[in-house]
């Protein structure tokens, strides 16, 4: 039974923490993205131009 | 943007909820359905989870070798995505597979380990995985790694049929098909339907998780190199273009094209 219970255990035990690592660098890409998209808005934004005198 | 869990019910969806439920079935059917064993008590029923992850560790590398030679004819690195998504799973499954035969043969042997021919061609094959791995990490250069790890893929896929057919090309304990009860024999089936299933899904998603990667890699050093690179090549993806779902998990738009694809996924030496 110990055997078994073992197997069972270490296959269980080493898939659930491959789901959860691709689980966790898939928000850490998502964030990646998201930074990344308002980089590129803050670079398109126009320059203002300098206030006129008066 | 929509993170991928509150994306609408895709097919994509539909596959994985198939491949969760036929993984949990057959787990269920080990636990409930398959008989005990007279002489070696429950630890028989590690044969159903040891079976499947030997025919996923095979399965890996016959894909990483396809993909590698794919690669090595097109120059595309698509195909390089798919040989590290599934040199990875094959990496796993091919340790696990180690692990569970030790246990067994403690239970049916008396022994952790024995130099049997499968056992060895086995080990062997889990040897080729983790240098191909470590060969990966260690080239930066990405046609540059991709060419190296496929042609070490090429060559270590001559370790497959030397696995399969160890148990008839030479003398050894490990059994070359064992005797079983007919509901044995279905449980084992729908253990390696169910975990392969299982394993497919995470194939397709760790694929789609290197190529965003790359995407990810190449827009950086656009938006860094600034305008006109950078300013409005990159806009939020819609949901429409959500990041997990479809096929291509960046909007199009976003990506310098190039004959429909990103600039830097062929390599300018490449035979195509």
């Amino acid at each position: 039974m110990t055997a078994f219970a073992v197997a069972y255990l270490v296959v269980l035990g080493a898939v659930g923490l491959y789901v959860v690592r691709l689980g966790t660098r898939q928000r850490r890409l998502e964030k990646d993205l998201a930074a990344l998209a308002a980089r590129s808005d803050r670079n398109e934004t126009p320059q203002q131009a300098p206030p006129q005198a008066a | 943007m929509k993170p991928w869990s509150k994306t609408t019910f895709g097919f994509r969806q539909i596959g994985c909820t198939l491949a969760v439920v036929l993984a949990a079935a057959a787990l269920a059917a080990v636990f409930f359905v398959a008989p005990t064993e007279r002489t070696m008590g429950p630890a028989q029923k590690i044969v159903y989870v040891h079976v499947a992850m030997a025919w996923l560790a095979l399965a890996g590398f016959l894909l990483v070798a396809g993909a590698s030679v794919v690669y090595l004819v097109r120059r595309d690195l698509r195909y390089d995505d798919w040989a590290l998504a599934a040199a990875e799973l094959g990496w796993l499954c091919c340790g696990l597979t180690l692990v569970t035969g030790s246990l067994w043969a403690r239970a049916a042997w008396g022994t952790w380990w024995t130099w049997d021919p499968r056992l060895t061609a086995a080990f062997i094959l889990w040897c080729i995985y983790s240098g191909y791995l470590v060969l990966r990490s260690n080239v930066e250069a990405p046609h540059q790694r991709a060419r190296v790890a496929a042609v070490l893929a090429v060559v270590g896929a001559l370790d497959v049929p030397l696995v399969v057919m160890a148990t008839r090309w030479f003398r050894g304990i490990h059994p070359a098909s064992p005797g079983m009860e007919p509901l044995m024999r279905v449980v084992l089936l729908l253990g390696v339907l169910g975990f392969t299933a299982f394993f497919a899904m995470l194939l397709t998603r760790r694929r789609a998780q290197i190529r965003l990667e790359r995407l990810l890699a190449c827009l950086e050093q656009q938006v860094e190199a600034g305008p006109p690179f950078g300013a409005g090549l990159l806009t939020p993806p819609t949901s429409r273009h959500g990041m997990w779902h479809g096929q291509e998990t960046v909007p199009q738009r976003l990506v310098p094209q190039r004959s429909g694809r990103p600039s830097s996924i062929r390599d300018p030496r490449g035979s195509s």
